[in-house]
């Protein structure tokens, strides 16, 4: 009776056409995602680009509300429009533009070439149906596999995320799973057609820490075997710290840096992104010192100050930063900072935060000194 | 599932024993003496009297029916609680008692004679419920603050202010009055059982109107439990997982949302399905209806206590099974409240 919309798509899965030259798998150029709401219009995507290729991971850092998951929410299509509108820019993949895909090929590529998984396991699976139903369905639509094929590589699925008893289990309800033990499944269900790309809204921002890292550590294992690439969006820098390749800070709707981990880290250009290594707690360092958060709250997507978004917040803002958008100042290893400052060498030595690789060349000197 | 269900039977009895109890002793304490009412305005011979005392198990009795006299010969008052055991004893042979109108038939046979027409009538109002009622919720849902969902809207809140009893009227009014006039009688619907309470109903289109004005309250709820579920469910994590795994809209709804909304509105259905059984007074009564429910306000009119008392024992234990089914299905449509279930124990 209700066997609606799990015919096979006799289409081509997009994941077998080759990247066109000069393509990467992912490229976001210039993304703007703009609500219409009674209070104005909400920017909360407001100018994002980065790409990303097979194997990499992309970190996606910012506080709530900085737009991180509309964006990924934009690439899968999943936000109601209206309200929301694509403003501008494009998203490609596989040098296809997904913004201009017809809602039925999004369908195709959704959970089959990108797969994505939330952040509150407890509530993400329906709680009505088996895992096995659940874990099936994608398979079914993407891959016109059986149920009995699908209930069989959905036992694989659950054996492969590392849960046991998977035979018995596949039969049970979500109720009857922790919150670790659905994140796995949602993992599982997000694997299940073997996508490109992976896109973890805060995957582990729900679950206890214990449970987070063997979380992290799963979906790296998986990316080693499979190959696809992460898009992992996170308020926690310690999560990127761990996995991924590349970051993109956001603030307000926008990317305020960007650059490979170890720029982000142990060289950022940004104020804001100071502000954000200021307030991580490192035990790995003896002495103590307090944690410097950053003072007052993100601005009003409706209603962005003039200048730059971060002024208001950022204690070394001037005049010029209150009345005009900083450009984009890129290095030439592509890490890219909105900042009007941010070239100014001495301007990011005077201030930048000392950070865990230098407090311990510090050290090392001091050592070296003594000795 | 069958602890459960056993559990279930036997908190059955103190409701049961409890609801008979308030209904015995009420009868007992309105004033009025049956036999008197039997009588009407003749003088009742005063052996008949007795015998009459004796057949109702008013007075004590010995083992072949006659009256026990008392040293100055008269009758003995049988207490109200050994009736109200008599009663309970004689429920377990299928004794309902016996009209104090209708020449003492047996309460039983009566009721017997009515259910099928009360039953017949819910069913086809259920389904009208069922039907429309969950169509034009989930169409309200889908199509939010459309023309449709405004008619909805409109439409129900109307239908959930007005007594049936008054819509039955209307309908009444409407169907059967001014279009029997303005077709000069080609086309209407008849109104009510001609010939009162024990014509013939087998003809479907005497169902037509009692079952609309029986169903309509209900369809209105049902439409905006169904709506309002709706809604929400289109909104949980798990829609949008859904979403994301590359469903359609149209899958999402069916294959997801679907049966997590149908879940309180099954439950609804399912208690008003009780309601409905118990008679439905007003509407039978406005349509003269040969049910349980125009018997009951038949027999209340006329103090046929045996009758009222008959019929509200069946009902409880008609709604007390229908509560037990929707538990039952509930569990049914809800894993996570499936009781006694291997793995929760």
């Amino acid at each position: 009776m209700f066997g609606f919309g799990l015919k096979k798509r006799n289409k081509v899965d997009l994941r077998d056409t080759p990247i066109p030259e000069g393509h990467h798998l992912l490229e976001v150029n210039d993304l703007k995602m703009y609500f219409h709401t009674q209070d104005g219009v909400v920017k909360a995507v407001n100018g994002v680009s980065y790409t990303l290729d097979r194997g990499e991971t992309l970190g996606v850092v910012g506080e709530s509300g900085s737009g991180k998951s509309v964006t990924s929410l934009t690439i899968m299509g999943l936000i109601e429009m209206p309200p929301g509108k694509v403003e501008g820019g494009d998203v490609l993949y596989r040098g296809k533009s997904l913004i201009t895909m017809s809602e039925e090929e999004m369908e195709g590529v959704r959970g089959n070439d990108i797969a994505m998984i939330f952040q509150d396991p407890m509530t993400s699976l329906n709680p009505v149906y088996t895992i096995g139903r659940q874990l099936s369905e994608g398979m079914r639509l993407h891959k016109g596999m059986s149920k009995k094929e699908a209930l069989e590589r959905s036992v694989e699925l659950l054996r492969m995320v590392g849960i046991p008893n998977p035979e018995q289990r596949v039969k049970e309800y979500p109720h009857e799973f922790s919150g670790g033990m659905r994140q796995r499944v949602m993992i599982a269900m997000a694997l299940a057609c073997d996508p490109d790309i992976l896109i973890a809204d805060e995957p582990t921002t729900a679950l206890d820490v214990t449970i987070q890292a063997q979380i992290i550590e799963l979906m790296e294992e998986m990316q080693e075997k499979n190959g696809n690439a992460i898009i992992m969006i996170t308020h926690d820098l310690g999560v990127v710290a761990d996995i991924a390749d590349k970051i993109m800070v956001m603030y307000a709707g926008q990317p305020v840096e960007f650059g490979t981990r170890d720029e982000i880290f142990y060289n950022p250009i940004h104020p804001y992104t100071w502000g954000l290594n200021r307030s991580i707690p490192e035990p790995a360092i003896d002495e103590k010192h307090p944690l410097t958060p950053i003072k007052g709250n993100p601005p009003s997507l409706v209603d962005l100050p003039e200048g730059c978004s971060f002024a208001p917040r950022c204690p070394y803002a001037t005049d010029l930063c209150r009345s005009t958008v900083p450009p984009v100042h890129t290095t030439e290893t592509g890490h890219y900072a909105k900042c009007h400052y941010c070239n100014d060498a001495e301007f990011v030595a005077a201030n930048a935060p000392e950070t865990s690789r230098t407090k311990l060349e510090g050290a090392k000197q001091k050592k070296g000194g003594e000795a | 599932m069958l602890k459960f269900i056993l559990k279930r039977i036997l908190q059955f009895i103190p409701v049961f024993l409890g609801v008979t109890l308030i209904l015995f002793v009420l009868q007992n304490v309105v004033p009025g003496d049956p036999i008197q009412l039997i009588a009407g305005e003749k003088k009742l011979d005063p052996q008949t009297e007795v015998n009459l005392r004796a057949a109702y198990h008013l007075i004590e009795t010995d083992d072949n029916g006659a009256p026990i006299y008392d040293e100055n010969g008269k009758t003995i008052e049988t207490p109200l609680w050994k009736r109200y055991i008599q009663y309970i004893v004689g429920l377990f042979h299928g004794d309902l008692g016996r009209s104090y109108q209708q020449n003492g038939k047996p309460v039983a046979n009566i009721l017997a004679e009515k259910y099928p027409y009360t039953v017949r009538l819910a069913i086809v109002a259920i389904i009208i419920e069922s039907i429309i009622g969950i169509a034009a919720g989930m169409i309200s849902a889908i199509k939010r603050y459309s023309a449709w969902d405004v008619g909805v809207t409109l439409v129900t809140s109307t239908l959930v202010a007005m007594p049936a009893f008054w819509f039955g009227m209307l309908q009444q009014l409407f169907w059967g009055v001014f279009l029997k006039s303005v077709t000069d009688g080609g086309f209407y619907l008849p109104i009510s059982g001609a010939g009162g309470p024990h014509a013939e109903f087998e003809g479907w289109v005497y169902y037509i109107l009692p079952a609309l004005t029986l169903a309509a309250v209900s369809t209105a709820y049902t439409a905006r439990i169904m709506r309002s579920q709706l809604l929400e469910v289109l909104n949980q994590d798990y829609i949008r997982t859904a979403r994301a795994k590359g469903l359609s809209r149209k899958a999402v709804i069916w294959r997801h949302a679907l049966k997590n909304a149908l879940i309180p509105v099954v439950t609804y259905i399912g208690l008003d399905f009780g309601g409905m059984l118990a008679g439905a007074i007003l509407t039978e009564t406005v349509f003269n209806w040969p049910g349980v429910g125009f018997e009951t306000y038949r027999a209340i009119t006329q103090r046929d206590w045996p009758i009222v008392m008959g019929s509200v024992t069946v009902i409880v234990i008609v709604v007390m099974i229908i509560n037990l089914v929707v538990d039952v299905s509930y569990a049914f449509l809800d894993p996570r409240i499936r009781l006694g279930s291997s793995k929760s124990e």
